[in-house]
């Protein structure tokens, strides 16, 4: 009775946990049963040990968080554990009646997330309540039953130290030790590919036909748990055995290997020599990739497997264009199958959770190293659960290899195939060891000294991890810092380049380790442009930014690699307005027509415009005068609008939207100071040949639009060739004292009056300086 | 061979077996292997008795420690309830598979 309300009291505090600890109670003891005593002793220490060590760890998650658990859920320790439990948790609230937001439904039910994972997580909480500890026992449990599953295949197919060597790996492999005690779906993926491999080996190795009906029941009821875990999840398991049995068939015999290696080598001929067969995996692999590219564009430590030209714009695979040429795909297919067994290599480390992931990665090397002779090995032992093992892994793996663009995600996903590929290597370990006779005594020692196996882990642990992090300090990608920005001038190539956008300053980045495919933000603004020059030396051209103090950001993809603070300063002081005197040009009649004095844009504004006119070509002209807003210009060359600079040698043409929706082009003649003019009376003497001087009478005016525009309010004495004039003009203050329409205008300066019936040349003969305010 | 010759496999092998000794020489783990050896040791009858009566014990008292926690934080009682009485119809029937 006291043992009934002991249980029930620890039932009552974590349930879950009593019917894990009940499961496993009558589930492990199978996996030692028909061992030897020696092995079963041995396989009894290593699952106690893979035991206590994840109790250990579950225990000191639980005390860690113990502080601030409540009624609901802590413990999760990534944000996919947090989102699975609260999903499960939401939905618990929402069947048991308790009170709910909008929100808990959205998330219940929604598509995003939903599997069987998800399903199982969302029952178990249901029934037993927030169970975050006791669901990381159960996952373990799960895990275990995966790993001993296999260990059963091994050791009935390799040998006992193939079989133990790979249980090690398996159940105390770092990464997938972490998995196996998180929230997350991995170890009932890893039980159902388990289960299938098992029954896969069994149907083919055991005659019985009722343990085959048993295992072909229990591989659908594995593909069926796993379909929606992963995408394609049941195309890779299902494709995985496939492959398992091709490569049994394969290596039935020598005659069979040669056929397969002859169709392969016809399969590349036919694929160089076939253009529609070579777009279709081209197609494919173009799909691939843009899968890849979405991976490098996403936070963390990304890696590229096609042209780096590739990755210039951020961009999500739905809406990514790319299209590769044959010699591109084959670039990237190679990379990607690379870059599954080497990335990260030791010296492209970026963080201290990569550089504590080390060690895992030299020992990922050695089991790839391995793989081949264990691969050997294991078809010469058990041909058809190397081959089941092989098989299954190999369609997981290529297709992680080609989809696969970040660092993170790829550690993570490569312990997919570890636990499949582990007990093959262990043959390898197993066969170099039994090879090396020659080189140990009757102990095993190497030169009569160290036994092998403990050299060969001393060594591991001495000699090659030092020699990993000094590579990795020695090729590694040096570190983006940015030392010095600088605003310099912006030259009109810039200008130009600009495209129309506005460019409101021009920086000089200074620094290391700067890249050509970085991207620049001034805060949240993405720059106009980066352009590199050297790993020292980049230009940034910076477009539109509010005025202040902000941060300069240099991304490589998505992410940041280095930061300036407040290192781009925007004047607030307003920038200058001008009057641009000019002619709209091309236009139909009726646009012709429509043109008056409006509101453009924010910076351009039509204040006066003339009559209008066609020109040579049947079209139509309108001359005008607009005040434009110019854009900040800290390298002081002129106005500059939308890009353009007005004060070019060449007639600047600017690009207008009407209000009406046309667009027009405005060609700009002359520009103005917006400042009130001062007007001024002057004796003019023109000089020409007699005729044109018999034309200029009281009135004419300069043919310019701006109320400026010097006009003739005397004749005075006529000579035969020239004549004496006032005229009344609209000065400007300059930092050369007063000038007209540009020129300097005093006595004595050249002056030019040209009106539509002809243009003269002449001299300021008198200015009178009294002021005249009335501009009319 | 190398393996067996392994200084590390020694030493977890040296390390299990002193395990093996403390759990072996242990009192607590002596007087619940005496418990279990005097419980397997009754009639099939009696030993599918005495868990039938830990169980029903066992559901009793945790539906009543269930009921004083909150019911957000805990399971659904009936259900878990019988979960924790199938585990022991489980367990009582063991002594006639044996």
């Amino acid at each position: 009775m006291a043992a009934g309300a002991a249980i029930a009291t620890i039932y009552a505090l974590t349930p879950l946990t009593v019917c894990v600890v009940a499961a496993a109670a009558v589930v492990l003891p199978l996996f030692w049963a028909g061992l030897s005593p020696g092995d079963r002793r041995w396989l009894i220490i290593i699952v106690c040990a893979a035991i206590i060590a994840r109790v250990l760890i579950v225990g000191g998650i639980f005390l860690r968080n113990i502080q601030v658990h409540d009624d609901q859920f802590v413990g999760a320790a990534s944000g996919d554990e947090a989102y699975a439990m609260s999903r499960a948790l939401r939905t618990r609230d929402i069947v048991r009646g308790w009170p709910t937001a909008k929100y808990d439904y959205f998330i219940a039910y929604d598509e995003y997330g939903r599997s069987s994972f998800i399903a199982a997580l969302t029952a178990l909480q249901l029934i037993f309540g927030p169970t975050p500890y006791s669901l990381r026992l159960l996952n373990a449990l799960l895990y275990m039953c995966g790993a001993l599953l296999l260990f059963r295949v091994a050791y009935r197919a390799f040998r006992r130290v193939t079989a133990f060597g790979g249980l090690l790996v398996v159940l105390f492999w770092p990464s997938l030790f972490a998995w196996s005690i998180s929230l997350l779906k991995e170890p009932l993926y890893f039980l159902c590919g388990a289960v299938a491999v098992t029954c896969a080996v069994t149907i083919g190795a055991d005659r019985r036909w009722r343990v085959r009906a048993v295992c072909v029941a229990a591989t659908l009821v594995a593909l069926a748990t796993m379909r929606d875990m992963r995408p394609a999840a049941l195309v890779l398991a299902v494709g995985g055995l496939a492959t398992g049995v091709v490569l049994f068939i394969v290596t039935a015999s020598k005659r069979t290997a040669l056929v397969a290696v002859t169709a392969a080598i016809g399969a590349v001929v036919m694929l160089s020599l076939v253009p529609p067969l070579q777009r279709r995996v081209v197609a494919g692999v173009e799909a691939a990739a843009k899968v890849q590219m979405g991976h490098v564009f996403t936070v963390g430590h990304a890696y590229k497997l096609l042209d780096a030209g590739f990755y210039v714009k951020p961009v999500t695979p739905a809406a990514s264009s790319l299209k590769l040429r044959a010699d591109e795909a084959a670039r990237f297919v190679v990379r990607g199958l690379l870059s599954f067994i080497l990335v990260p290599l030791p010296w492209q480390v970026q963080s201290a959770r990569e550089l504590v992931y080390l060690p895992e990665q030299l020992a990922w090397y050695a089991l790839v190293v391995l793989l081949p002779l264990g691969a050997w090995v294991a078809l010469g032992r058990g041909r058809l659960a190397a081959c089941m093992l092989m098989g299954y892994a190999a369609p997981t793996a290529v297709v992680l290899a080609l989809t696969n663009g970040n660092v993170g995600t790829l550690l993570r996903l490569r312990g997919l195939v570890i636990p499949f590929v582990a007990w093959l290597s262990a043959a390898g370990l197993d066969a170099l060891m039994e090879r090396s006779k020659r080189l140990v005594d009757e102990r095993g020692r190497v030169f009569g000294r160290v036994n092998l196996f403990d050299a060969t882990l001393v060594a591991f642990a001495i000699a090659l991890v030092p020699i990993a992090y000094g590579t990795y300090l020695l090729f590694r990608t040096p570190a983006l810092r940015i030392e010095s920005v600088q605003r310099v001038p912006i030259t009109r190539e810039e200008r130009r380049v600009a495209g129309g956008s506005t460019l409101t300053a021009k920086l000089k980045v200074r620094g290391t380790g700067l890249r050509p495919m970085l991207r620049a933000m001034i805060d949240d603004a993405p720059a106009l442009g980066f352009v590199f020059e050297d790993p020292h030396s980049a230009d940034v051209l910076v477009g539109e930014v509010p005025a202040g103090a902000h941060d300069l950001i240099l991304f490589d993809g998505v992410q940041e690699v280095a930061r300036a603070r407040r290192a781009v300063t925007i004047q607030s002081e307003p920038s200058p307005q001008m009057l641009a005197l000019g002619v709209f040009s091309r236009l139909d009649e009726g646009t012709a027509r429509s043109i008056s004095a409006t509101r453009v844009s924010s910076s351009l504004e039509i204040v006066k415009v003339g009559p209008q006119r066609p020109d040579a070509n049947g079209r139509w002209l309108r001359e005008a005068e607009m005040r434009v807003q110019c854009e900040p210009d800290a390298a002081g060359e002129g106005c500059v609008v939308g890009g353009v600079l007005l004060n070019a040698p060449r007639p600047p043409t600017l690009q207008l939207v009407l209000p009406s929706g046309q667009v027009v082009s405005f060609t700009v003649n002359e520009l103005l100071p917006n400042t009130p003019a001062q007007f001024v009376t002057a004796r003019v003497r023109l000089a020409s040949a007699p005729e044109p001087l018999t034309l200029v009478r009281v009135g004419d005016r300069d043919d310019v639009l701006d109320e400026r525009a010097a006009t003739v309010v005397a004749v005075g004495s006529r000579r035969m060739t020239d004549v004496d004039v006032t005229i009344r003009a609209g000065l400007d203050q300059s930092r050369d004292g007063r000038v007209y329409r540009g020129r300097a205008f005093k006595a004595g300066a050249p002056f030019r009056l040209s009106t539509d019936r002809y243009v003269l040349e002449g001299v300021v003969l008198e200015v009178d300086e009294r002021r005249q305010d009335d501009s009319k | 061979m190398i393996i067996e010759n392994s200084g590390v496999i020694a030493l977890v092998d040296g390390a299990s077996r002193r395990v093996e000794s403390v759990l072996e020489t242990s009192r607590a783990v002596a007087a619940a292997r005496a418990a279990a050896r005097d419980f397997t040791a009754l009639p099939r009858r009696e030993q599918s008795r005495c868990w039938l009566l830990m169980t029903v014990v066992a559901v009793v008292t945790y539906a009543a420690v269930a009921s004083a926690l909150p019911p957000r934080s805990t399971a659904i009682v009936p259900l878990a309830g019988v979960i924790l009485g199938a585990i022991g119809c489980a367990c009582a029937a063991l002594p006639f598979r044996q």
